[in-house]
């Protein structure tokens, strides 16, 4: 039982950085129908920022805000420079190679200048462990569903309630008809860009005490919050935290009952399954095709 | 003089002011594809002008042109007083000019009401107010729209997505209000309640330039109609002097050399 | 000199200095390669053999593979296992080292029956990542990081393969050798059907299935052939270095891969070999920059994406194009042009009188949307049968019931007599059927010549290994073929734009390209979908004679189409649909005196009524 718990709350925690990750890539998808394939850096530059900031003798909380804001601008600017001009036919797939590309500068460029070994960041909230329901979980894993939360409610809210959100779904559902009502799609999807920045830096730099900093930390949970954004259904955003949630929760049981070193063999290979079977995600809708 | 109609210049209503909008020589290209093949077409202030003509005659194309959807290949916009050849939709719209899309393009994943925000982009920061009582105008004139305010707009049927199409573009406070296909899919009786709202609108003071499939429709209720096929205009005139014109009918049925 | 030549050329000098190039130091009396330099020369080639599999898989099928070292790992270590465990010999090791990554790369391409572009890539990465994680934490069979060392040198026939000059270099002339095979099987592939398919089917998948090539199959095969290179090079790997573990093939080595494609020139013949030379001389220099070497590889990728993304060969053949272009007179001929040879096109039509097309019932809904309703229509052999109706009528959607690229909600439809509610497209166009898209789908990076070919994929009966082999029946069938689509672009008044590339056609071309490549199918029943639109007056004249032409040999015309002229001049029959409904059917002038059928052109009351009155 106490097992269970254990993996349950730890599940929770590092799928809440998966579904952060994925919700980046839906914020991504939606405005541009393309992402920023690497953005597992962006993730990167959240904490390895915030380490390099608390370095220069900044304090924790102001470093974050520092680390994020950096984050976000990389993340625009590179839809700007790297995203916007292999966009611009349907279906274009430059901006993967692009994305790719520019991602392996930023995160070998990190490794040269960061060094490759992790590196802590401290957080008070990641010292001494705590126990619950048997189990034991630092604080700041704690914080991540918390987060997880805020950011999808957030969201939400923002997407609803604010004429900036109204404008992100209105380009994200016809580009055309946006621009009808005087939206410029082209500086809407820059600003979709930096709010994926923003999610993305903030979950790096949120699990970043838990699993330290380094410029590695970001290429396979990239990858995983891709995969898990695309298992949701790219175009939905509850989708995408649940699936985030259930993946990092899968993960922990299979560490615990099969092993921890086929975790992600067995994970990739059930969200290949997934895909099979749901090519339009678990939660997302048919598209027609036109003929 | 008009070469082909015969028609001179003080024949026609006298148009209100100088002309919104002029087009000249216009010409539109996908690819290698010439969808208009120089246009010259002008509305004046206050006009209600109408462009009719068979499926794929090019109106769609410059229409999308005219309305910064897409770049000409060639040729001049002029839009209350300015070169606007080649800006990007969002420009016209901040300057003056809505479009009705062909097919209505509401959101359909947003409410009625922030459709009609959404309207309101260009100007609603600076004026939050009178968008408000625009909203509450747009429900009055649109009862319908009233009533389902917080509904989807994927929810609502066809008629009641081309009312919150003219409403959104409404919103927006255009000197000229561009509609592309009015009775796309849409009920003859649903088009006998929309045709009257554009009349009363133009009445008040909009300009409008209709793009209409449904020759008769737009022959009733505008100023002046152009006739285009094959990219090019093949006449213009007086719209109720056209309506009684043979070659409008033959144009669309192919009845040539029958009378 | 023609390109072709100048290719031959290259590749016999590439040969020759390659085959010598282990001598080098007995001509120029220098100790000179170094067996360093020598292993260096037989990496890039084993390299490139697997980058020649992935370029089939880029540069034709147009899918991005970000797996590709994880099959060329699977290789390597199937022929590492094989040959230290269960002792098997070389040959044999290395026959399983290519079957079974080929296996594994056909389980791959599955997922491009559902899923598409990114989807695809991603997992392909997922691939990639389970595979070396497997490598990695399967030490019992894999050795894990140690990896599996000590691999028996490998023999044939009793003789040591050896990279060095006491054993004549034999392993360097193997390598070499598999090199050129995997080339040729490049180019053979791509001077054939299919290649020809993979190339339409990554331009236009639609036209590609309308056109009879079935889709799912050609890509199997691709992704089959390129991992079967892949697990090749893993083998010859192998069995140099005689030692493998997981971290040559990472998904650092897959960018790598991908990188070499695009730096020759995704789709070109020789891009293979000089993107993964050029990476190699490059890497030399790279290594050089310590911890920034992988900045590097990302700089070179983004460098070459903006300043040249068709890569070394490519931009150099664009550049040749340009200073070898000569403004040709290039003549349009006369169009329908009814020549010698073009009897086979109509050779086998329906039986005249037959009911060729029934549609009973039919009705076709997206979500809530019914866009053809309860339609019943009947299409005779031989006769042009016009569909009409006002925009969104549900004209095409109809079309596409009929093509088989939507599937009804209800309702039958009956081709030559054979329900044919549930087959593919593809499937329809082998039994018979053609048709042309309303904005033209041609294939437009391929020349005018290959688009008809496509159209002539039904007709092959040879394989794929007599396609590689280039056997006797496939030669001649590949010449008739050819001989036809000339005749077809003859017939089209195309035959000077033969070697065209489609895109560069004007607008009209086009069209009659379209319709040339339809009737390669040699069809029965064609469906046009709009064909006159944005047709100049005579250009419209000469389709409604094409058309009659073909109607009055036989075969049967369904044609969309709002240009009222020409169907007035070309119909025999005219059914009209309004929402998605049939309003009137009937003989051209039924139809036109019909007054739903104003009405619906028109709009309703008494301002149609005045119109129709003043007519």
């Amino acid at each position: 039982m106490e097992a269970v718990t254990q993996y349950l709350l730890t599940g929770l925690s590092v799928g809440s950085v998966y579904a952060m990750v994925g919700l980046g890539f839906y914020v991504m998808w939606t405005a541009a129908k393309a992402v920023n394939f690497n953005f597992g850096d962006i993730f990167m530059l959240g904490a390895v920022l915030t380490v390099v900031a608390i370095d220069q003798g900044i304090p924790l909380l102001p470093a974050a805000v520092l680390a994020v804001a950096a984050a976000a601008i990389a993340a625009a600017a590179i839809e700007r420079g790297f995203v916007r001009p292999f966009n611009r036919e349907a279906n274009a797939i430059g901006w993967m190679l692009t994305t790719i590309a520019v991602g392996t500068m930023i995160e070998s460029a990190t490794t040269a200048l960061f060094g490759s070994n992790p590196r802590g960041l401290p957080s008070p909230l990641a010292e001494t462990p705590i126990r619950l329901g048997g189990a034991g979980i630092y604080p700041q894993e704690l914080l991540l569903p918390v987060a997880l939360i805020i950011v999808a409610v957030g969201l939400e809210l923002f997407y609803r309630r604010t004429m900036l959100g109204r404008a992100m779904r209105a380009v994200a559902w016809n580009r055309t008809a946006a621009g009808l009502v005087g939206i410029d799609a082209d500086r809407i999807t820059l600003i979709a860009f930096g709010i994926a920045g923003v999610l993305g830096a903030l979950a790096g730099l949120l699990i970043g005490p838990v699993v330290q900093a380094s410029s590695t930390m970001g290429a396979v949970i990239g990858l995983k919050g891709f995969m898990v954004a695309i298992i949701a259904g790219i175009a939905n955003a509850r989708g995408v935290v649940i699936a985030g949630v259930l993946y990092g929760v899968a993960e922990k049981f299979i560490e615990g009952y099969l092993s921890t070193a086929a975790r992600d063999a067995i994970g990739f290979t059930l969200m290949v399954l997934l895909l099979l079977l749901f090519p339009q995600g678990l939660f997302g809708r048919k598209e027609i095709k036109k003929v | 003089m008009n070469a082909i109609t015969g028609i001179a210049a003080e024949d026609l209503p006298a148009p209100a002011g100088a002309p919104i909008l002029s087009v000249s020589g216009l010409r539109v290209s996908y690819g290698r594809i010439e969808a208009v093949r120089g246009v010259d077409l002008a509305v004046g202030a206050g006009e209600f002008v109408g462009i009719i003509g068979s499926n794929g005659a090019g109106k769609t194309s410059l229409l999308r042109a005219v309305t910064g959807v897409l770049k000409p290949a060639g040729g001049s916009v002029t839009f209350d007083g300015a070169d606007t050849t080649g800006s990007g939709s969002h420009v016209m719209v901040a300057r003056g000019l809505a479009m009705v899309p062909e097919g209505r393009m509401v959101f359909a994943d947003q409410s009625v009401r922030d459709n009609l925000l959404l309207g309101a982009f260009t100007r609603i920061k600076a004026d939050p107010q009178g968008v408000a009582a625009d909203i509450d105008r747009m429900t009055r004139m649109f009862p319908r729209l009233g009533e389902r305010i917080d509904q989807q707009a994927g929810t609502l049927s066809g008629g009641e997505q081309q009312m919150l199409a003219i409403a959104r573009g409404l919103l927006s406070r255009p000197k000229l209000l561009v509609i592309d296909e009015l009775s796309l899919g849409l009920a003859p009786k649903i088009l006998d309640m929309l045709f009257p709202v554009l009349t009363q609108l133009n009445r008040e003071g909009l300009s409008i330039l209709l793009v209409e499939q449904m020759a008769s429709y737009a022959l009733a209720v505008t100023h002046r109609t152009y006739v285009m096929e094959n990219g090019r205009v093949l006449f213009d005139g007086e719209s109720k002097a056209l309506a009684g014109d043979d070659r409008v009918l033959d144009a669309y049925l192919g009845r040539r050399g029958k009378h | 000199m023609s390109g072709k030549a100048l290719g031959w050329l290259a590749l016999a000098l590439f040969a020759i200095v390659l085959a010598v190039f282990p001598w080098t130091g007995d001509l120029i009396g220098e100790r000179w390669p170094t067996s360093y330099e020598l292993r260096l020369v037989i990496r890039a080639m084993i390299i490139a053999i697997v980058v020649i599999g992935l370029n089939l898989l880029v540069g034709f099928a147009g899918l991005v593979s970000l797996g590709q070292a994880a099959l060329y790992g699977l290789g390597a270590h199937v022929a590492a296992l094989l040959s230290l465990r269960a002792g098997f010999s070389f040959v044999e090791s290395m026959a399983f080292a290519v079957l079974i990554p080929a296996m594994m790369g056909a389980v791959l391409a599955f997922p491009t029956v559902r899923v598409r572009d990114v989807y695809l890539t991603v997992i392909t990465i997922a691939f990639g990542l389970v595979f070396v994680n497997i490598l990695r934490d399967w030490v019992s069979v894999t050795g894990g990081a140690s990896g599996l060392a000590n691999l028996p040198r490998p023999t044939i026939l009793g003789e040591r393969l050896m990279a060095t000059r006491a054993a004549s270099f034999n392993y360097y002339y193997i390598v070499l050798l598999c090199l050129l095979v995997a080339l040729w099987v490049q180019y053979a592939m791509a001077n054939s059907r299919y290649g020809r398919a993979l190339r339409a089917a990554s331009q236009s998948e639609n036209a590609a299935r309308a056109l009879g090539v079935n889709v799912v199959a050609v890509r199997t095969l691709a992704f089959a052939v390129s991992a079967g290179f892949a697990g090749l090079a893993g083998g010859l790997f192998a069995n140099l270095a005689l030692f493998v573990n997981y971290e040559t093939f990472t998904f650092t080595a897959s960018i790598e891969l991908l990188l070499m494609v695009i730096l020759g020139g995704a789709g070109t013949m020789a891009g293979p070999i000089l993107g993964t030379g050029t990476l190699f001389a490059a890497q030399q220099f790279l290594q050089g920059l310590g911890e920034w070497q992988t900045f590097g590889y990302g700089l070179l990728l983004a460098l070459v994406l903006f300043l040249m993304p068709r890569g070394i060969v490519g931009s150099l053949a664009a550049l040749r194009a340009r200073v070898l272009a000569k403004p040709e007179a290039r003549q349009t001929g006369a169009w329908p042009n009814w020549g010698p040879g073009l009897e086979t096109i109509t050779a086998a039509p329906d039986e005249r009188g037959q009911v060729t097309m029934q549609a009973q019932g039919l009705t076709l809904r997206f979500g809530g949307l019914t866009a053809v309703n309860n339609v019943a229509m009947e299409v005779r052999s031989g006769t042009v049968h016009a569909l009409i109706g006002p925009n969104g009528a549900g004209k095409s959607s109809l079309l596409n019931v009929i093509s088989g690229f939507y599937r009804a909600s209800e309702g039958e439809v009956r081709v030559f007599g054979q329900a044919v509610a549930n087959a593919a497209p593809y499937t329809l166009a082998r039994l018979g059927v053609a048709r042309s898209f309303q904005n033209t789908e041609l294939f437009g990076q391929m020349t005018v010549l290959d688009n008809v070919l496509v159209g002539a994929q039904p007709h092959f009966r040879s394989g794929f290994i007599e396609t590689i082999l280039r056997l006797p029946r496939f030669r001649r069938e590949e010449r008739a073929a050819r001989e036809e689509a000339l005749r077809l672009l003859g017939f089209v008044g195309l035959s000077d734009f033969a070697a065209e590339e489609a895109r560069n056609l004007p607008f009209g071309h086009q069209r009659r390209l379209e319709i040339a490549r339809a009737l390669a199918l040699r069809p029965k029943l064609l469906l046009l979908d709009e064909p006159a639109a944005g047709l100049t007056h005579g250009e419209i004249e000469d389709l409604v004679n094409l058309i009659r032409g073909l109607a009055d040999r036989g075969m049967t015309v369904i044609l969309v189409e709002h240009h009222v002229d020409m169907i007035m001049a070309v119909s025999d029959r005219v059914t009209v649909l309004d929402y998605g409904e049939v309003i009137a059917d009937g003989t051209v002038a039924e139809v036109q005196a019909n007054p739903r059928v104003i009405e619906a052109y028109f709009g309703a009351g008494s301002e149609a009524e005045q119109t129709e009155a003043a007519a």
